[in-house]
Protein backbone atom coordinates (compact mmCIF):
# COMPACT_ATOMS: atom_id res chain seq x y z
CA UNK A 1 0.00 0.00 0.00
CA UNK A 2 1.44 3.39 -0.93
CA UNK A 3 1.76 6.16 1.63
CA UNK A 4 -1.17 8.19 0.31
CA UNK A 5 -3.55 5.20 0.39
CA UNK A 6 -2.35 4.30 3.86
CA UNK A 7 -2.93 7.84 5.04
CA UNK A 8 -6.46 7.92 3.55
CA UNK A 9 -7.29 4.57 5.15
CA UNK A 10 -6.14 5.72 8.57
CA UNK A 11 -8.10 8.98 8.29
CA UNK A 12 -11.22 7.04 7.38
CA UNK A 13 -10.84 4.64 10.30
CA UNK A 14 -10.19 7.52 12.68
CA UNK A 15 -13.56 8.95 11.69
CA UNK A 16 -15.23 5.63 12.70
CA UNK A 17 -14.74 6.01 16.45
CA UNK A 18 -11.45 4.12 16.48
CA UNK A 19 -8.49 5.42 18.37
CA UNK A 20 -5.70 5.09 15.85
CA UNK A 21 -2.18 5.43 17.08
CA UNK A 22 0.78 5.51 14.76
CA UNK A 23 4.13 4.78 16.31
CA UNK A 24 6.27 7.89 16.11
CA UNK A 25 9.96 7.93 15.39
CA UNK A 26 10.42 11.02 17.52
CA UNK A 27 10.16 11.12 20.46
CA UNK A 28 11.01 7.49 20.97
CA UNK A 29 8.35 5.21 22.44
CA UNK A 30 5.52 7.51 21.60
CA UNK A 31 2.38 7.24 19.49
CA UNK A 32 0.71 9.90 17.41
CA UNK A 33 -3.10 10.07 17.39
CA UNK A 34 -4.43 10.02 13.84
CA UNK A 35 -7.24 12.54 13.25
CA UNK A 36 -9.52 13.34 16.14
CA UNK A 37 -9.41 11.03 19.12
CA UNK A 38 -12.77 9.36 19.81
CA UNK A 39 -14.84 10.78 22.65
CA UNK A 40 -14.43 7.67 24.76
CA UNK A 41 -10.71 8.37 25.23
CA UNK A 42 -11.55 11.24 27.58
CA UNK A 43 -13.30 8.73 29.87
CA UNK A 44 -9.82 7.45 30.73
CA UNK A 45 -7.63 10.44 29.92
CA UNK A 46 -9.43 13.71 30.63
CA UNK A 47 -6.54 15.68 29.12
CA UNK A 48 -4.08 14.49 26.54
CA UNK A 49 -1.77 15.71 23.82
CA UNK A 50 -1.89 14.61 20.19
CA UNK A 51 1.12 12.42 20.94
CA UNK A 52 0.92 9.86 23.74
CA UNK A 53 3.98 8.37 25.33
CA UNK A 54 4.13 4.64 25.85
CA UNK A 55 4.32 5.16 29.60
CA UNK A 56 1.07 7.16 29.55
CA UNK A 57 -0.58 4.44 27.50
CA UNK A 58 0.68 1.69 29.81
CA UNK A 59 -0.34 3.48 32.99
CA UNK A 60 -3.78 4.31 31.59
CA UNK A 61 -4.31 0.90 30.05
CA UNK A 62 -2.08 -1.63 31.88
CA UNK A 63 -3.15 -4.37 29.48
CA UNK A 64 -1.46 -2.52 26.61
CA UNK A 65 1.95 -2.82 28.22
CA UNK A 66 1.81 -6.55 27.51
CA UNK A 67 0.18 -6.20 24.11
CA UNK A 68 2.77 -3.70 22.90
CA UNK A 69 5.55 -6.26 23.33
CA UNK A 70 3.86 -8.48 20.75
CA UNK A 71 3.01 -5.50 18.58
CA UNK A 72 6.62 -4.34 18.49
CA UNK A 73 7.69 -7.85 17.57
CA UNK A 74 5.25 -7.80 14.68
CA UNK A 75 6.50 -4.41 13.54
CA UNK A 76 10.12 -5.47 13.88
CA UNK A 77 9.87 -8.80 12.13
CA UNK A 78 7.21 -7.93 9.55
CA UNK A 79 5.80 -10.91 7.70
CA UNK A 80 2.35 -10.83 9.21
CA UNK A 81 0.41 -7.66 8.56
CA UNK A 82 -1.60 -7.70 11.74
CA UNK A 83 -1.64 -9.02 15.27
CA UNK A 84 -4.92 -10.67 16.20
CA UNK A 85 -7.26 -8.33 18.08
CA UNK A 86 -7.35 -8.66 21.83
CA UNK A 87 -10.20 -7.55 24.06
CA UNK A 88 -9.78 -6.27 27.56
CA UNK A 89 -11.96 -4.49 30.04
CA UNK A 90 -11.07 -1.25 31.67
CA UNK A 91 -12.70 0.79 34.41
CA UNK A 92 -13.08 4.40 33.32
CA UNK A 93 -12.71 7.42 35.57
CA UNK A 94 -16.40 7.34 36.42
CA UNK A 95 -16.00 3.80 37.72
CA UNK A 96 -17.78 2.10 34.81
CA UNK A 97 -16.34 -1.02 33.29
CA UNK A 98 -15.94 -0.80 29.53
CA UNK A 99 -14.71 -3.21 26.90
CA UNK A 100 -11.94 -2.20 24.53
CA UNK A 101 -10.33 -4.04 21.66
CA UNK A 102 -6.85 -3.47 20.31
CA UNK A 103 -5.09 -4.77 17.24
CA UNK A 104 -1.69 -3.99 15.76
CA UNK A 105 -1.08 -3.53 12.05
CA UNK A 106 1.49 -2.63 9.50
CA UNK A 107 -0.22 -0.16 7.18
CA UNK A 108 2.26 0.53 4.46
CA UNK A 109 5.37 1.30 6.44
CA UNK A 110 3.42 2.69 9.38
CA UNK A 111 3.25 0.87 12.66
CA UNK A 112 -0.32 1.25 13.81
CA UNK A 113 -2.50 0.41 16.79
CA UNK A 114 -6.27 0.31 16.31
CA UNK A 115 -8.27 0.59 19.51
CA UNK A 116 -12.01 0.15 19.32
CA UNK A 117 -14.25 1.45 22.06
CA UNK A 118 -17.69 1.00 20.52
CA UNK A 119 -19.50 -0.51 23.49
CA UNK A 120 -22.52 -1.59 21.49
CA UNK A 121 -20.43 -3.72 19.13
CA UNK A 122 -18.27 -5.17 21.87
CA UNK A 123 -21.20 -5.93 24.17
CA UNK A 124 -23.04 -7.58 21.29
CA UNK A 125 -20.03 -9.76 20.76
CA UNK A 126 -19.92 -10.57 24.46
CA UNK A 127 -23.59 -11.57 24.32
CA UNK A 128 -22.88 -13.97 21.46
CA UNK A 129 -20.21 -15.68 23.54
CA UNK A 130 -22.52 -15.62 26.55
CA UNK A 131 -25.29 -17.37 24.64
CA UNK A 132 -22.93 -19.94 23.17
CA UNK A 133 -21.43 -20.76 26.56
CA UNK A 134 -24.75 -20.84 28.36
CA UNK A 135 -25.99 -23.20 25.66
CA UNK A 136 -23.01 -25.44 26.19
CA UNK A 137 -23.54 -25.38 29.97
CA UNK A 138 -27.20 -26.31 29.56
CA UNK A 139 -26.36 -29.12 27.17
CA UNK A 140 -23.67 -30.44 29.49
CA UNK A 141 -25.99 -30.38 32.52
CA UNK A 142 -28.66 -32.21 30.59
CA UNK A 143 -26.19 -34.83 29.34
CA UNK A 144 -24.72 -35.33 32.81
CA UNK A 145 -28.07 -35.75 34.47
CA UNK A 146 -29.32 -38.03 31.71
CA UNK A 147 -26.24 -40.23 31.87
CA UNK A 148 -26.38 -40.35 35.66
CA UNK A 149 -29.90 -41.71 35.41
CA UNK A 150 -28.78 -44.35 32.95
CA UNK A 151 -25.98 -45.38 35.27
CA UNK A 152 -28.38 -45.51 38.20
CA UNK A 153 -30.69 -47.68 36.18
CA UNK A 154 -27.86 -50.01 35.24
CA UNK A 155 -26.58 -50.21 38.80
CA UNK A 156 -30.02 -51.04 40.13
CA UNK A 157 -30.44 -53.86 37.65
CA UNK A 158 -27.04 -55.42 38.15
CA UNK A 159 -25.94 -54.46 41.64
CA UNK A 160 -29.22 -54.90 43.49
CA UNK A 161 -31.53 -57.11 41.47
CA UNK A 162 -28.94 -59.81 40.76
CA UNK A 163 -28.01 -60.49 44.43
CA UNK A 164 -31.70 -60.37 45.23
CA UNK A 165 -32.35 -63.24 42.79
CA UNK A 166 -29.59 -65.24 44.47
CA UNK A 167 -31.08 -64.50 47.86
CA UNK A 168 -34.54 -65.61 46.71
CA UNK A 169 -33.14 -68.81 45.22
CA UNK A 170 -31.22 -69.63 48.40
CA UNK A 171 -34.26 -69.10 50.59
CA UNK A 172 -36.40 -71.26 48.32
CA UNK A 173 -33.81 -74.04 48.53
CA UNK A 174 -33.67 -73.60 52.27
CA UNK A 175 -37.45 -73.89 52.48
CA UNK A 176 -37.18 -77.37 50.95
CA UNK A 177 -34.95 -78.56 53.80
CA UNK A 178 -36.18 -80.19 57.01
CA UNK A 179 -36.75 -77.16 59.16
CA UNK A 180 -38.40 -76.49 62.46
CA UNK A 181 -41.75 -74.66 62.27
CA UNK A 182 -40.04 -71.54 63.63
CA UNK A 183 -37.27 -71.72 60.96
CA UNK A 184 -39.90 -72.26 58.23
CA UNK A 185 -41.71 -69.12 59.37
CA UNK A 186 -38.46 -67.18 59.24
CA UNK A 187 -37.68 -68.44 55.72
CA UNK A 188 -41.15 -67.49 54.54
CA UNK A 189 -40.73 -64.06 56.12
CA UNK A 190 -37.43 -63.74 54.24
CA UNK A 191 -39.08 -64.75 50.94
CA UNK A 192 -41.87 -62.23 51.46
CA UNK A 193 -39.28 -59.48 52.10
CA UNK A 194 -37.39 -60.48 48.95
CA UNK A 195 -40.61 -60.39 46.92
CA UNK A 196 -41.43 -56.97 48.36
CA UNK A 197 -37.94 -55.68 47.56
CA UNK A 198 -38.18 -57.12 44.05
CA UNK A 199 -41.48 -55.31 43.51
CA UNK A 200 -39.92 -52.09 44.78
CA UNK A 201 -37.06 -52.40 42.31
CA UNK A 202 -39.47 -52.93 39.46
CA UNK A 203 -41.37 -49.84 40.56
CA UNK A 204 -38.14 -47.86 40.36
CA UNK A 205 -37.35 -49.36 36.96
CA UNK A 206 -40.79 -48.34 35.75
CA UNK A 207 -39.98 -44.74 36.66
CA UNK A 208 -36.91 -44.84 34.45
CA UNK A 209 -38.41 -46.94 31.68
CA UNK A 210 -39.94 -44.07 29.66
CA UNK A 211 -36.51 -42.49 29.33
CA UNK A 212 -34.66 -45.75 28.98
CA UNK A 213 -36.80 -47.35 26.33
CA UNK A 214 -37.51 -50.99 25.78
CA UNK A 215 -34.88 -53.63 26.41
CA UNK A 216 -35.08 -54.82 22.82
CA UNK A 217 -36.43 -52.13 20.54
CA UNK A 218 -39.08 -53.10 18.08
CA UNK A 219 -37.83 -53.77 14.56
CA UNK A 220 -40.86 -51.90 13.30
CA UNK A 221 -39.35 -48.64 14.51
CA UNK A 222 -35.75 -49.50 13.55
CA UNK A 223 -33.89 -46.23 12.86
CA UNK A 224 -32.03 -45.41 9.66
CA UNK A 225 -28.39 -45.36 10.73
CA UNK A 226 -27.34 -43.33 7.70
CA UNK A 227 -29.90 -40.63 8.49
CA UNK A 228 -28.84 -40.59 12.16
CA UNK A 229 -25.20 -40.05 11.17
CA UNK A 230 -26.11 -37.28 8.72
CA UNK A 231 -28.22 -35.53 11.37
CA UNK A 232 -25.53 -35.84 14.07
CA UNK A 233 -22.87 -34.50 11.71
CA UNK A 234 -25.16 -31.62 10.81
CA UNK A 235 -25.51 -30.71 14.50
CA UNK A 236 -21.81 -30.98 15.24
CA UNK A 237 -20.62 -29.33 12.04
CA UNK A 238 -20.47 -25.80 13.58
CA UNK A 239 -18.26 -27.03 16.41
CA UNK A 240 -15.88 -28.70 13.96
CA UNK A 241 -15.90 -25.63 11.72
CA UNK A 242 -15.02 -23.45 14.68
CA UNK A 243 -11.95 -25.58 15.20
CA UNK A 244 -11.27 -25.43 11.46
CA UNK A 245 -11.77 -29.17 11.23
CA UNK A 246 -13.27 -31.03 8.33
CA UNK A 247 -16.05 -33.34 9.52
CA UNK A 248 -17.18 -35.67 6.78
CA UNK A 249 -19.01 -38.91 6.12
CA UNK A 250 -17.93 -41.66 3.78
CA UNK A 251 -20.71 -44.10 3.12
CA UNK A 252 -21.19 -46.94 0.67
CA UNK A 253 -24.31 -45.24 -0.53
CA UNK A 254 -27.01 -42.85 0.50
CA UNK A 255 -29.62 -45.52 0.97
CA UNK A 256 -31.47 -46.41 4.13
CA UNK A 257 -29.52 -48.61 6.58
CA UNK A 258 -32.01 -49.84 9.16
CA UNK A 259 -30.51 -51.23 12.35
CA UNK A 260 -31.70 -52.54 15.69
CA UNK A 261 -31.96 -49.59 18.06
CA UNK A 262 -33.84 -46.49 19.01
CA UNK A 263 -33.24 -43.28 17.11
CA UNK A 264 -32.64 -40.74 19.89
CA UNK A 265 -30.26 -43.07 21.76
CA UNK A 266 -28.45 -44.00 18.59
CA UNK A 267 -27.91 -40.31 17.85
CA UNK A 268 -26.57 -39.84 21.38
CA UNK A 269 -24.09 -42.64 20.82
CA UNK A 270 -22.99 -41.05 17.56
CA UNK A 271 -22.82 -37.59 19.14
CA UNK A 272 -20.66 -38.93 21.97
CA UNK A 273 -18.20 -40.56 19.57
CA UNK A 274 -18.03 -37.71 17.05
CA UNK A 275 -17.86 -34.98 19.68
CA UNK A 276 -15.08 -36.94 21.37
CA UNK A 277 -13.15 -37.02 18.08
CA UNK A 278 -13.65 -33.30 17.49
CA UNK A 279 -12.45 -32.43 20.96
CA UNK A 280 -9.29 -34.47 20.69
CA UNK A 281 -8.39 -33.79 17.07
CA UNK A 282 -6.05 -30.89 16.35
CA UNK A 283 -7.28 -27.81 14.48
CA UNK A 284 -7.32 -28.05 10.68
CA UNK A 285 -7.50 -31.84 10.76
CA UNK A 286 -10.20 -34.20 9.53
CA UNK A 287 -12.72 -36.20 11.54
CA UNK A 288 -13.92 -38.99 9.29
CA UNK A 289 -17.07 -41.02 9.88
CA UNK A 290 -17.56 -44.11 7.72
CA UNK A 291 -20.58 -46.38 7.32
CA UNK A 292 -20.43 -49.81 5.73
CA UNK A 293 -22.62 -52.87 5.76
CA UNK A 294 -21.22 -56.37 6.23
CA UNK A 295 -23.73 -59.17 5.50
CA UNK A 296 -25.98 -58.83 8.57
CA UNK A 297 -24.38 -55.91 10.44
CA UNK A 298 -23.73 -52.20 9.91
CA UNK A 299 -20.22 -51.03 10.71
CA UNK A 300 -19.49 -47.42 11.74
CA UNK A 301 -16.06 -45.92 12.38
CA UNK A 302 -15.14 -42.49 13.72
CA UNK A 303 -11.51 -41.58 13.04
CA UNK A 304 -9.61 -38.55 14.27
CA UNK A 305 -6.06 -37.30 13.84
CA UNK A 306 -5.56 -36.63 17.53
CA UNK A 307 -2.93 -38.15 19.82
CA UNK A 308 -4.77 -41.46 20.22
CA UNK A 309 -5.19 -43.31 23.49
CA UNK A 310 -2.49 -45.09 25.44
CA UNK A 311 -2.73 -48.88 25.76
CA UNK A 312 -3.19 -48.59 29.50
CA UNK A 313 -6.20 -46.32 29.10
CA UNK A 314 -7.68 -48.00 26.02
CA UNK A 315 -8.18 -51.25 27.94
CA UNK A 316 -10.56 -49.44 30.30
CA UNK A 317 -12.05 -46.90 27.91
CA UNK A 318 -15.56 -48.29 27.95
CA UNK A 319 -15.66 -49.05 31.67
CA UNK A 320 -17.90 -47.20 34.07
CA UNK A 321 -16.26 -43.93 35.20
CA UNK A 322 -13.24 -44.59 33.02
CA UNK A 323 -11.62 -41.47 31.62
CA UNK A 324 -9.95 -40.88 28.35
CA UNK A 325 -6.86 -39.13 29.66
CA UNK A 326 -5.71 -37.89 26.29
CA UNK A 327 -6.62 -34.47 27.59
CA UNK A 328 -8.28 -35.11 30.86
CA UNK A 329 -11.38 -36.83 29.52
CA UNK A 330 -15.01 -36.08 30.25
CA UNK A 331 -16.97 -37.44 33.13
CA UNK A 332 -16.18 -41.04 32.24
CA UNK A 333 -19.75 -42.02 31.45
CA UNK A 334 -20.01 -41.14 27.76
CA UNK A 335 -18.22 -44.17 26.37
CA UNK A 336 -19.74 -46.37 29.05
CA UNK A 337 -23.16 -45.21 27.93
CA UNK A 338 -22.21 -46.03 24.31
CA UNK A 339 -21.17 -49.55 25.27
CA UNK A 340 -24.28 -50.15 27.39
CA UNK A 341 -26.53 -48.98 24.59
CA UNK A 342 -24.83 -50.80 21.71
CA UNK A 343 -24.48 -54.06 23.63
CA UNK A 344 -28.12 -53.93 24.68
CA UNK A 345 -28.98 -53.88 20.99
CA UNK A 346 -26.78 -56.97 20.44
CA UNK A 347 -24.03 -54.91 18.86
CA UNK A 348 -20.32 -54.51 19.59
CA UNK A 349 -18.21 -51.42 20.17
CA UNK A 350 -14.49 -50.83 20.48
CA UNK A 351 -11.39 -48.74 20.01
CA UNK A 352 -8.42 -49.21 17.72
CA UNK A 353 -5.29 -47.13 17.35
CA UNK A 354 -4.82 -45.93 13.79
CA UNK A 355 -1.43 -46.63 12.17
CA UNK A 356 -1.16 -42.89 11.47
CA UNK A 357 -1.40 -42.17 15.21
CA UNK A 358 -5.02 -41.09 15.50
CA UNK A 359 -7.90 -42.82 17.23
CA UNK A 360 -10.65 -44.98 15.78
CA UNK A 361 -13.86 -45.68 17.65
CA UNK A 362 -16.15 -48.17 15.98
CA UNK A 363 -19.37 -50.07 16.53
CA UNK A 364 -21.40 -52.73 14.80
CA UNK A 365 -25.18 -53.11 14.98
CA UNK A 366 -27.40 -55.83 13.56
CA UNK A 367 -29.18 -54.85 10.36
CA UNK A 368 -32.93 -55.04 10.15
CA UNK A 369 -33.80 -56.63 6.82
CA UNK A 370 -36.91 -56.00 4.85
CA UNK B 1 6.58 -1.85 46.67
CA UNK B 2 7.04 -5.26 45.12
CA UNK B 3 4.65 -5.91 42.26
CA UNK B 4 3.65 -9.41 41.16
CA UNK B 5 1.44 -10.53 38.31
CA UNK B 6 -0.92 -13.46 38.85
CA UNK B 7 -2.94 -15.09 36.05
CA UNK B 8 -6.30 -16.77 36.52
CA UNK B 9 -6.56 -19.69 34.09
CA UNK B 10 -9.35 -22.14 33.51
CA UNK B 11 -12.33 -23.12 31.42
CA UNK B 12 -15.28 -20.77 31.02
CA UNK B 13 -17.79 -20.39 33.86
CA UNK B 14 -15.55 -21.96 36.50
CA UNK B 15 -15.62 -18.78 38.56
CA UNK B 16 -12.32 -17.01 37.82
CA UNK B 17 -13.91 -13.56 37.68
CA UNK B 18 -15.97 -14.31 40.79
CA UNK B 19 -12.88 -15.43 42.72
CA UNK B 20 -11.11 -12.16 41.88
CA UNK B 21 -14.23 -10.14 42.74
CA UNK B 22 -14.49 -11.97 46.06
CA UNK B 23 -10.83 -11.41 46.85
CA UNK B 24 -10.52 -7.79 45.69
CA UNK B 25 -13.95 -6.38 46.41
CA UNK B 26 -15.51 -8.95 48.77
CA UNK B 27 -18.54 -9.29 46.50
CA UNK B 28 -20.27 -12.16 44.73
CA UNK B 29 -23.00 -12.28 42.12
CA UNK B 30 -25.01 -15.37 41.15
CA UNK B 31 -25.46 -13.95 37.66
CA UNK B 32 -23.12 -15.45 35.09
CA UNK B 33 -21.57 -12.88 32.77
CA UNK B 34 -18.95 -14.38 30.52
CA UNK B 35 -15.54 -12.77 30.25
CA UNK B 36 -14.42 -12.34 26.66
CA UNK B 37 -11.21 -10.46 27.24
CA UNK B 38 -8.72 -9.78 29.94
CA UNK B 39 -9.48 -7.85 33.07
CA UNK B 40 -6.65 -6.52 35.16
CA UNK B 41 -7.31 -5.88 38.86
CA UNK B 42 -4.98 -4.70 41.57
CA UNK B 43 -4.78 -5.47 45.24
CA UNK B 44 -2.14 -4.63 47.82
CA UNK B 45 -1.47 -7.50 50.19
CA UNK B 46 0.02 -7.08 53.63
CA UNK B 47 1.53 -10.42 54.54
CA UNK B 48 2.94 -9.34 57.90
CA UNK B 49 5.73 -11.35 59.56
CA UNK B 50 8.25 -8.82 58.32
CA UNK B 51 7.32 -9.37 54.70
CA UNK B 52 7.02 -6.26 52.55
CA UNK B 53 3.61 -5.34 51.17
CA UNK B 54 3.00 -6.77 47.74
CA UNK B 55 1.00 -5.17 44.96
CA UNK B 56 -0.77 -7.93 43.06
CA UNK B 57 -1.74 -7.46 39.43
CA UNK B 58 -4.51 -9.98 38.89
CA UNK B 59 -5.00 -10.95 35.27
CA UNK B 60 -8.43 -12.47 34.94
CA UNK B 61 -8.23 -14.13 31.53
CA UNK B 62 -11.28 -15.27 29.56
CA UNK B 63 -12.22 -18.93 29.78
CA UNK B 64 -10.36 -21.25 27.49
CA UNK B 65 -12.82 -23.16 25.31
CA UNK B 66 -13.67 -24.04 21.73
CA UNK B 67 -14.56 -20.43 21.03
CA UNK B 68 -11.54 -18.66 22.48
CA UNK B 69 -8.07 -19.98 23.22
CA UNK B 70 -5.86 -18.30 25.77
CA UNK B 71 -2.82 -16.68 24.21
CA UNK B 72 0.42 -17.66 25.89
CA UNK B 73 1.61 -14.05 25.60
CA UNK B 74 -1.02 -13.01 28.17
CA UNK B 75 0.94 -14.98 30.75
CA UNK B 76 4.15 -13.10 30.08
CA UNK B 77 5.66 -11.68 33.24
CA UNK B 78 3.44 -13.63 35.62
CA UNK B 79 5.12 -14.67 38.84
CA UNK B 80 2.41 -17.21 39.62
CA UNK B 81 -0.94 -18.49 38.46
CA UNK B 82 -4.09 -20.27 39.49
CA UNK B 83 -5.60 -23.13 37.54
CA UNK B 84 -9.31 -22.97 38.29
CA UNK B 85 -11.71 -25.90 37.87
CA UNK B 86 -15.37 -26.32 38.67
CA UNK B 87 -16.21 -29.42 40.69
CA UNK B 88 -19.64 -29.61 39.08
CA UNK B 89 -18.24 -29.81 35.56
CA UNK B 90 -15.88 -32.55 34.58
CA UNK B 91 -15.07 -30.78 31.32
CA UNK B 92 -13.46 -27.95 33.24
CA UNK B 93 -10.87 -30.45 34.49
CA UNK B 94 -9.77 -31.20 30.95
CA UNK B 95 -8.54 -27.66 30.48
CA UNK B 96 -6.43 -27.74 33.61
CA UNK B 97 -3.86 -30.06 32.06
CA UNK B 98 -3.70 -28.13 28.80
CA UNK B 99 -3.42 -24.75 30.47
CA UNK B 100 -0.85 -26.04 32.92
CA UNK B 101 1.34 -27.25 30.06
CA UNK B 102 1.01 -23.90 28.34
CA UNK B 103 1.87 -22.04 31.54
CA UNK B 104 4.95 -24.17 32.17
CA UNK B 105 6.14 -23.69 28.58
CA UNK B 106 5.61 -19.93 28.83
CA UNK B 107 6.66 -19.18 32.39
CA UNK B 108 8.82 -22.07 33.48
CA UNK B 109 8.56 -23.36 37.03
CA UNK B 110 6.70 -20.57 38.82
CA UNK B 111 4.36 -21.16 41.77
CA UNK B 112 0.77 -22.14 41.07
CA UNK B 113 -2.22 -23.65 42.83
CA UNK B 114 -5.21 -25.57 41.53
CA UNK B 115 -8.44 -24.09 42.78
CA UNK B 116 -11.35 -26.49 42.88
CA UNK B 117 -14.10 -23.94 42.94
CA UNK B 118 -17.81 -24.05 43.83
CA UNK B 119 -17.29 -26.09 46.98
CA UNK B 120 -20.59 -24.59 48.17
CA UNK B 121 -22.18 -26.86 45.52
CA UNK B 122 -20.31 -29.96 46.62
CA UNK B 123 -23.49 -32.05 46.61
CA UNK B 124 -23.63 -31.45 42.84
CA UNK B 125 -19.98 -32.26 42.18
CA UNK B 126 -19.33 -34.86 39.55
CA UNK B 127 -15.77 -35.10 40.74
CA UNK B 128 -15.14 -38.17 42.86
CA UNK B 129 -12.40 -38.72 45.43
CA UNK B 130 -10.32 -40.60 42.91
CA UNK B 131 -10.55 -37.78 40.37
CA UNK B 132 -9.70 -35.24 43.05
CA UNK B 133 -6.62 -37.26 43.99
CA UNK B 134 -5.57 -37.44 40.34
CA UNK B 135 -6.03 -33.68 40.06
CA UNK B 136 -3.94 -33.17 43.18
CA UNK B 137 -1.11 -35.04 41.46
CA UNK B 138 -0.82 -32.08 39.12
CA UNK B 139 -0.37 -29.53 41.88
CA UNK B 140 -1.47 -28.36 45.31
CA UNK B 141 -5.21 -28.24 45.41
CA UNK B 142 -7.34 -25.79 47.35
CA UNK B 143 -11.11 -26.06 47.55
CA UNK B 144 -12.69 -22.64 47.13
CA UNK B 145 -16.03 -20.96 46.93
CA UNK B 146 -16.30 -17.48 45.48
CA UNK B 147 -19.84 -17.47 46.87
CA UNK B 148 -19.02 -18.10 50.51
CA UNK B 149 -15.40 -16.96 50.39
CA UNK B 150 -14.13 -20.36 51.58
CA UNK B 151 -10.49 -20.83 50.71
CA UNK B 152 -10.22 -17.64 48.65
CA UNK B 153 -8.13 -15.49 50.97
CA UNK B 154 -6.04 -18.54 51.86
CA UNK B 155 -5.34 -19.29 48.19
CA UNK B 156 -4.16 -15.79 47.33
CA UNK B 157 -2.10 -15.55 50.52
CA UNK B 158 -0.41 -18.87 49.81
CA UNK B 159 0.39 -18.00 46.22
CA UNK B 160 1.71 -14.58 47.21
CA UNK B 161 3.99 -16.11 49.83
CA UNK B 162 5.16 -18.75 47.36
CA UNK B 163 6.00 -16.05 44.82
CA UNK B 164 8.18 -14.24 47.35
CA UNK B 165 10.27 -17.31 48.18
Amino acid sequence: MDERSASLLLDFCASQDFLILVRATEPADSYHIVGHAPKWLSLYLPAYEQTLSESVLASTFPFLENFLIDAKLLWLLGGEERLEPAIWSEVDQAGNEQLLQVSAHLVGAQQVLFIEGNQQLLRDRQMLFQQARQGELAHMRFAQSSQKRDILFHCIVHDIATPLSTLAGSLQLLAMEELSPRAKDLVQAGLRAVAKQDALIHDVLDVFRPDFGEETPSTASAPDLHACIVETIRLLQPKAAWRKQLLRLESEGNGVVRVIGERSRLERVLANLIDNAIRHAPPSSTVLVTLQTESDVAYVTVDDEGPGVSKEVSDRLFDKFSRDRRSGGKVGLGLYFCRMTIERWKGTIGYAALPSGGARFWFRLPLVKG
Amino acid sequence: MIQKKICMLGSFAVGKTSLVARYVRSVFSEKYLTTIGVKVDKKVVALGDGHPDVSLLLWDIYGDDDFQSVRPSFLRGAAGYFLVADGTRSQSLERIGQLHRMAVETLGPVPYYILLNKVDLISEWVLGEREERQLAEQGTLIRTSAKTGQGVEEAFQKLTRSMLQ
